[in-house]
């Protein structure tokens, strides 16, 4: 197990290297005029405007390929992505300032995903076309045939317009005082933890209020997802010879569907609970947008929009390094799960 | 043998599929007697009911098959009436079953040990200490070179015939009094099949327990069983000792399958084989379920159906024609020896 996961770990540089060539090749076809905005920073973009051609001298962007990629590494290496024309601020830490709002987003989505998905996927397998069984695909059916932001615009409709319980938003105004207030620490910069560790339940609280809408949305969608995956695989597994060879054995039918099925069954379901995490955490432009909440998916879209390049490219390093790692996780778990993959 | 209780004593057992295409008779009254310590083959083409009576046996058929009718006593009891609860006690412990596919019959992410020490721990009671000695102990009774190091290893890391053992090894971990074997050789290299067929014979020997060896191969009945049961379309055509079958086999499907093994001492241009395909399930003929196979069928044989008669002590038949099976093999004699 261990030597799988370091031979895993030892192919996580190379993957990497594949990765900044490729957005490195995206920047190169840009061209080095458009270039230039990457190396002004902040204020000095007004002094120099004009003086491209001075700026690709002294950058060297008109340099050969490697020495320029060189020089590009170097810098990411040491957090300089360029400034961002969108954020009014480098590109890092624009990305680094909004991340945590999705993070949060992400984190109370995944948990009742995961593991009420699969606990549901299991039970309807169980159930196999009996009521329960039908009822939960119907439900599910509904979960992954609806757009979410068709969903999430009814949600807004029925809970904040009609109900007034679930404003969209990301905190109310008073609160968001309370927070930029110097007496309330930031700690993760995920005010729903934050407000914990400073003892603030009342802002706790309406940042649940602000979460609910958009996490019931996420949440409804992938978890539709996750049951279908969990039915069918577990199905599947059901129908194995070792199935009846534990049952033969006389264990209960709770012993041969919590440990002898679901294992197995488990093994696409990391697949799809890979992606999911990953693109939960890549923030997803929609909810946000609908919802009205500051996050990486809505900065992302708005730098596309606005051709700001540098932005872009940094997002989508980030990106790229979201998905080799949520891979890894994804790969490590299929080892934990299944013997025969820390063979090979 | 005959003056002993039997040890399992099947009656008239009806086993039905209720499938989306109508009601399959996978099984349609049948009888048989296992006493302690004896093996019963139960021998039979693929889609003969064979699978699906020892499946009934431990009342492990999927959701669609139901034993409709029947009763299945087991050292008193009847199976078919007993409540879950008391059913999984049997299971594993009282009757064990192999199964045809070592490869898929064991869970791949369990460890070969873990799963022998689960039935253990179950039926045993013991800690877990204990029964992982006891898995060990077994694994070297069933002839797993180093089982300290084995009961650890998953099934993957072990070759076929390694893991039909360590499977006897799980079925016999808790010393039942029934052995349910189905096709446990027919995955398995030639060699490796006597090896097995071997090492269940000793076990059997050693734990005194009695054996139903299911299988479609008649070298693996003659090798193994005490008496053995003839199987066809759901129905028990011949019902008898080992020596008997071989020798005068009373019906012509028996006669057929007999026939249908290839045969060193003579020289054969073709090999013989039984004319037609083994009926579909759905729609069973009328009448004697072979006669649509069988050169002897009359008449009678399509309208109605041959029960299971006691020709002789011990030697039970299902054929109208028994008379004429006989004629036959002498004519087949007289033609061996030109």
């Amino acid at each position: 197990m261990i030597a799988y996961i370091i031979r895993r770990l030892l192919l996580l540089p190379l993957i990497l290297f594949g990765v900044t060539i490729l957005i490195f090749g995206m920047l190169e076809l840009l061209g080095p005029e458009k270039l230039v905005s990457a190396y002004i920073r902040g204020p000095e973009a007004e002094k120099v405007a004009g003086a491209t051609q001075k700026i690709i001298e002294k950058y060297g962007l008109d340099k050969p390929l490697p020495v320029k990629y060189e020089r590009w590494l170097g810098n990411v290496l040491k957090g300089d992505l360029g400034w961002s024309l969108v954020g009014k601020q480098p590109v890092l830490s624009a990305i680094l300032s909004r991340f945590p709002y999705t993070l949060e987003l992400a984190l109370w989505a995944i948990i009742p995903v995961v593991f009420v998905g699969i606990w549901l996927g299991i039970i309807s397998a169980v159930h196999h076309n009996k009521f329960l069984d039908h009822f939960l695909r119907v439900f599910a059916i509904i979960g992954w045939s609806f757009p979410d932001f068709v969903f999430g615009l009814f949600m807004i409709l029925i809970f904040y317009t009609q109900l007034g319980w679930f404003p969209p938003g990301y905190l109310s105004f008073d609160m968001e005082r309370v927070v930029t207030s110097s007496q309330f620490v930031n700690y993760t910069k995920m005010v729903t933890i934050d407000s914990i560790l400073n003892l603030r339940f009342d802002v706790f609280l309406d940042a649940l209020r602000h979460l609910i809408a958009p996490v019931i949305t996420l949440a409804y969608l992938w978890w539709a997802y996750i049951l279908r995956i969990t039915r069918s695989s577990m199905l599947e597994v059901l129908r194995k010879e070792y199935i009846r060879t534990a049952r033969a054995k006389g264990l209960s039918e709770d012993v041969v569907i919590n440990k002898h099925a679901r294992r197995n069954a488990l093994i696409p379901v990391a697949t799809v609970s890979g992606q999911m995490i990953i693109a939960l955490l890549a923030g997803t432009v929609i909810i946000e947008s609908v919802f009205n909440r500051p996050g990486l998916g809505r900065f992302v879209a708005m730098a596309a929009t606005q051709l700001d390049y540098m932005s872009i490219i940094g997002g989508a390093l980030f990106y790229s390094i979201l998905l080799v790692l949520g891979n890894l996780i994804v790969d490590v778990s299929y080892a934990l799960i299944d013997p025969r993959i820390r063979l090979q | 043998m005959e003056s002993k209780q039997p040890l399992l004593k099947v009656n008239n057992l009806k086993t039905y599929f209720f499938t989306d295409d109508g009601v399959v008779k996978a099984v349609d009254g049948v009888n048989f007697e296992v006493y302690p310590g004896e093996t019963l083959g139960i021998v039979g083409e693929s889609g003969c009911g064979k699978s699906v009576t020892s499946l009934s046996i431990l009342r492990l058929l999927d959701e669609k098959g139901k034993i409709v009718d029947g009763e299945i006593i087991f050292e008193g009891k009847d199976l078919v009436k007993l409540d879950e609860n008391k059913m999984r006690e049997i299971r594993g412990n009282d009757i064990a079953m192999i199964f045809q596919e070592p490869m898929v019959a064991l869970n791949p992410v369990y460890t070969v040990g873990d799963q022998i020490m689960e039935a253990i721990i179950l039926h045993q009671k013991v800690h877990k200490d204990e029964a992982r000695k006891i898995a060990i102990d077994m694994l070297r009774k069933v002839g797993i070179p180093e089982p300290e190091k084995r009961v650890d290893e998953y099934p993957h890391e072990l070759s076929g015939g390694m893991r039909q053992r360590a499977m006897i090894a799980m079925a016999l971990s808790c010393h039942p009094k029934l052995l349910i074997a189905d096709e446990p050789t027919t995955a398995l290299d030639v060699t490796i099949q006597a090896q097995i067929l071997e090492l269940m014979k000793q076990l059997q020997k050693d734990l005194d327990m009695a054996i139903i060896m299911i299988t479609h191969d008649l070298g693996v009945i003659a090798e193994i069983s005490d008496r053995v049961a003839v199987m066809y379309a759901g129905k028990m055509v011949e019902y008898t000792d080992v020596k008997r079958l071989f020798k005068n086999p009373k019906h012509p499907y028996t006669w057929a399958l007999l026939n249908a093994i290839p045969r060193l001492d003579i020289e054969q241009e073709r090999l013989f084989s039984i004319p037609g395909v083994v009926p579909d399930a759905l729609h069973f003929p009328s009448g004697c379920k072979f006669h649509t196979r069988c050169e002897f069928a009359t008449e009678k044989c399509r309208n109605e159906e041959p029960g299971l008669i006691e020709i002789e002590d011990g030697h039970f038949v299902a054929c109208w024609n028994i008379e004429k099976l006989e004629a036959a093999k002498d004519r087949v004699e007289v033609g061996e020896n030109k």
